[in-house]
């Protein structure tokens, strides 16, 4: 008599959703790596509200279990449910809950997947998940729809690479964005199974980008007086840049002000994100709390930058009053 | 709006520009960036056995993408872009570890402790980010010539490649949110 083990049992976090009258593939995710070699592990499936496990033997059948996968030719509304596929042998045993729900065509956009591209670039869109169709060999003729109308294979803003799942856009343009059709089909035992992936395109602006220019301090000195507080503020010019595209930090001998001043002496101030007439700034404030005579002799940089460049502006603190450059 | 930016800092030097609004974050230097990442092949980011992987997420499911958190890394040449990247509000950072095959890993860590801690000779958790034709690429700091990377087939956990590598996908978009 075979002991019966205690079944280790998890919850598939991805849910599947498929369109009713479509051929389905669900897969068993393997557990580990070595649960996934050892071929002397027997899986089955069975709907979680019935104890009757679902063959593979009869191909006459609507669901048929093929090994890891389980099959729906084609899905129908009430195989709504949860599917448990177990992995056992002698010393092991596993169960995955997968959820699966069908749903009518007109609820398509409901269950699509999002994409995204950016504006003025090419870009391309992915038919995603076919990889079961794939392995048997579908027939992989994807045809492409925008909103319901099919891209005619003349179609010059559209190029398709035979043999892939993607469309290619060449420019991406603001009025692309929409929902998208991919449909093939899956022929199994002489019948023909439509596959349907419903995709909806964001288009996103290209960012504006601009090289960091240091707009303040504008001197290469700034004048201080040693005991009082001082503060210089680094104002950083991004024009069309997004702020969040710039960094932009303090450096005292190259060494970052926290690093340098453990006792807070100096520090930096809040960054402020400024627009004005629609151009876009940063200003980040060096403090000085109090200004003490070895300021004199440290290297201040205000280091601004982005994917587009980035700008140094090294600037140093004299004493009032003291005029270095006397002859 | 209130302008409190001036009322509270009366000593800073310029008087708050007009259409100055503060910042939520306290200090520039522990600003961490909220960016969304997905590769050109549409594939983002979620999380599986404590990995993270790269796959469509559809419906309800786009709710488990991974956002990314970013915060410059500091021990480093800025020129190259060098950044430290996590998830979870940066409670944990992507890092290279591995001997002689690098392996991306998973480590809890804080963002900016990991940030502020970076430099040759902690170099892990930092990836010089470079920017082409409107994608992104993330080399990792530890491993020159190794990128971020996922798997041309869905599913697939991100990893480190070297290219060329026909198998595996190094371009990502890569954008705030």
């Amino acid at each position: 008599v075979r002991h019966l083990l205690v079944c280790d049992h998890t919850v598939y976090f991805k849910h599947y959703f498929v369109l009713r009258g479509e051929a389905v593939i669900l897969k068993c995710p393997s557990f580990s790596h070595e649960a996934f070699s050892d071929l002397s592990l027997n899986l089955t499936w069975h709907k979680n509200d019935s104890k009757h496990v679902i063959s593979g033997e009869d191909k006459e059948q609507r669901i048929q279990a093929k090994g890891d996968t389980l099959w729906f030719l084609p899905a129908s509304l009430e195989d709504t449910g949860v599917y448990i596929c177990t992995q056992r042998n002698s010393s092991y045993c596993a169960k995955v809950s997968i959820r699966l729900t069908v749903v009518e065509k007109t609820a398509a956009h409901d269950i699509s997947y999002m994409q995204k591209l950016f504006t003025f670039t090419s870009g391309k869109l992915v038919c995603p998940d076919l990889g079961g169709f794939m392995d048997k060999k579908a027939d992989l003729e994807l045809k492409w729809y925008k909103d319901s109308v099919p891209l005619d294979e003349d179609n010059k803003k559209y190029i398709r690479l035979k043999e892939t799942t993607s469309l290619i856009i060449g420019s991406v343009l603001p009025e692309d964005s929409g929902y998208y059709t991919c449909k093939t089909s899956f022929t199994y035992e002489g019948t023909q199974y439509p596959v349907t992936r419903t995709i909806l395109l964001q288009t996103v602006e290209t960012e504006k980008r601009n090289t960091p220019v240091i707009v303040y301090p504008d001197q290469k000195t700034t004048l201080a007086v040693p005991g009082y507080k001082m503060i210089i503020p680094c104002k950083v010019f991004i024009g069309l840049s997004r702020h969040f595209y710039t960094i932009v930090v303090w450096l005292a001998n190259d060494t970052y002000i926290d690093m340098m001043y453990k006792d807070d002496r100096v520090t930096v101030g809040e960054r402020q994100e400024i627009v004005e007439n629609g151009e876009n700034f940063i200003e980040v404030p060096l403090i000085f709390d109090p200004v003490r005579e070895v300021d004199f002799y440290t290297d201040f940089k205000c280091l601004a930058q982005n994917s587009d460049g980035y700008q140094v502006l090294p600037t140093r603190v004299k004493e009032e009053g003291i005029d270095f450059d006397c002859t | 709006m209130e302008d409190s930016g001036a009322a509270t800092e009366p000593l800073l030097l310029t008087t708050g520009a007009p259409g100055s609004q503060p910042c939520e974050l306290p200090t520039p230097q522990t600003k961490v960036f909220r960016y969304r990442i997905w590769d050109i092949n549409q594939q983002s980011l979620y999380l599986h056995n404590d990995q993270l992987v790269a796959g469509y997420l559809q419906g309800p499911n786009t709710a488990l993408e991974e956002k990314i958190y970013w915060v410059p890394s500091r021990g480093f040449k800025q020129n190259k872009l060098p950044i430290v990247l996590g998830i979870q509000s940066g409670t944990r950072c992507l890092a290279c570890s591995g001997t002689t095959q690098p392996e991306l890993v998973l480590e809890d860590v804080n963002i900016t402790a990991a940030a502020a801690q970076a430099g040759q000779a902690e170099p892990r958790w930092t990836f010089f980010r470079s920017y082409q034709d409107g994608a992104w690429r993330f080399e990792a700091a530890a491993r020159p010539g190794w990128f971020l990377s996922t798997a041309a087939q869905p599913g697939q956990p991100l990893a480190l490649a070297q290219p060329p590598d026909p198998a595996r996908v190094l371009d990502f978009y890569f954008q705030g949110c």
